[in-house]
């Protein structure tokens, strides 16, 4: 009974701790605030159900990133979808809709990473918007630091596309 | 004794690939061209280099190939803006920040002491530098980017 009456607090604690940053990348990736809450909800029922012992808290956030990163991925290749959501139109909303911790000049730059195909757009909103290094995000990834350095660089020049040309 | 048949000067039939009349003049006139334009080129090139040092000087801004980047050199660094250790400072601790993702970096600023601002630049290559910018020294009409910045910490704080 005590054990579990640990472990709960165990998962508020953890709730407390990253569902908004949780909530702000699956955000960046769904662009809707029902199903983002539905993938943080999704990732800590994960990682309640993985009983594997999480080596530290860097291995533990990186975890629970990539688990909801993958999460979003999975939703959005599947058909159903794909076929009920209007992702552009919804841009200048969803970069409002956010919700992230400091205030940013310009949110033109936002609309164009969230308008940006998957491989560059985890890279470049955790880089430059989360500030994650290159070293966490290869971590959180699960790829080689190299790949993330020129996924910047062309996450980049795709946002200078879009900012110009208002496509990718 | 052989007998040489013997041509006489008009006869004899020239070498395909000789010199022709007019030729050497022709060459003359496309090397001095040549020399001429490479020597233009050259001023062309300096003219340019001289350009972007002077912009370099002015903003800390070093223009790479055709996308800007902030490289704050040591060079460029000025009487206001010095190099400092890097904090690691998060967002949350910063009291004003840049995300300049089209141009490959982000800035964070933070009031240190009273009239010095630390900032924190972190570029897309890896790269993380902290510049330490007394606000003493820093002019309102500055165009040295991490001074600008600094300004403009200083001011979203008040």
């Amino acid at each position: 009974m005590e054990q579990k009456l640990v472990k709960e607090q165990r998962w508020n604690d953890l709730a407390q701790e990253y569902q908004t940053m949780l909530y702000r990348i699956a955000f960046s990736n769904m662009k809707n605030r029902a199903d983002a809450e539905d993938v943080v909800q999704e990732t800590f029922l994960r990682y309640m159900k993985d009983e594997k012992p999480i080596q530290n808290k860097e291995h533990e956030k990186a975890w629970l990133i990539r688990t909801a990163i993958n999460i979003c991925i999975d939703i959005l290749k599947s058909s159903w979808y794909r076929k009920t959501t209007a992702w552009n139109e919804m841009l200048p909303i969803a970069a409002q809709n956010i919700y992230l911790p400091y205030q940013i000049k310009d949110d033109k730059m936002l609309e164009a990473v969230l308008a940006l195909p998957v491989h560059y757009r985890n890279p470049i909103y955790l880089f430059y918007y989360e500030d994650y290094s290159i070293h966490e995000i290869a971590g959180i990834l699960n790829e080689k630091e190299a790949t993330i350095k020129t996924r910047l660089r062309r996450g980049r020049e795709e946002v200078k596309k879009i900012l110009t040309e208002g496509r990718p | 004794m052989d007998i040489q048949e013997v041509r006489s000067k008009n006869n004899i039939t020239g070498y395909q690939n000789g010199r022709k009349s007019g030729q050497t003049e022709r060459f003359q006139e496309s090397l001095i061209q040549n020399l001429k334009y490479q020597d233009q080129g050259r001023e062309d090139i300096v003219r340019e280099e001289m350009r972007m040092r002077k912009r370099e000087e002015q903003t800390g801004v070093n223009v790479i190939g055709p996308y800007a980047e902030i490289r704050v050199a040591l060079s460029t660094l000025t009487e206001a803006a010095r190099a400092a250790e890097v904090r690691n400072m998060s967002y949350e601790e910063s009291d004003h920040i840049e995300i300049a993702v089209a141009d490959g970096y982000t800035l964070k600023g933070k009031i240190a002491e009273e009239e010095q601002v630390y900032v924190e630049a972190k570029y897309e290559d890896g790269r993380v530098e902290a510049y330490q910018v007394d606000m003493t020294k820093v002019s309102e009409q500055t165009e040295h980017k991490i001074e600008k910045f600094a300004l403009e910490t200083m001011s979203s704080v008040c």
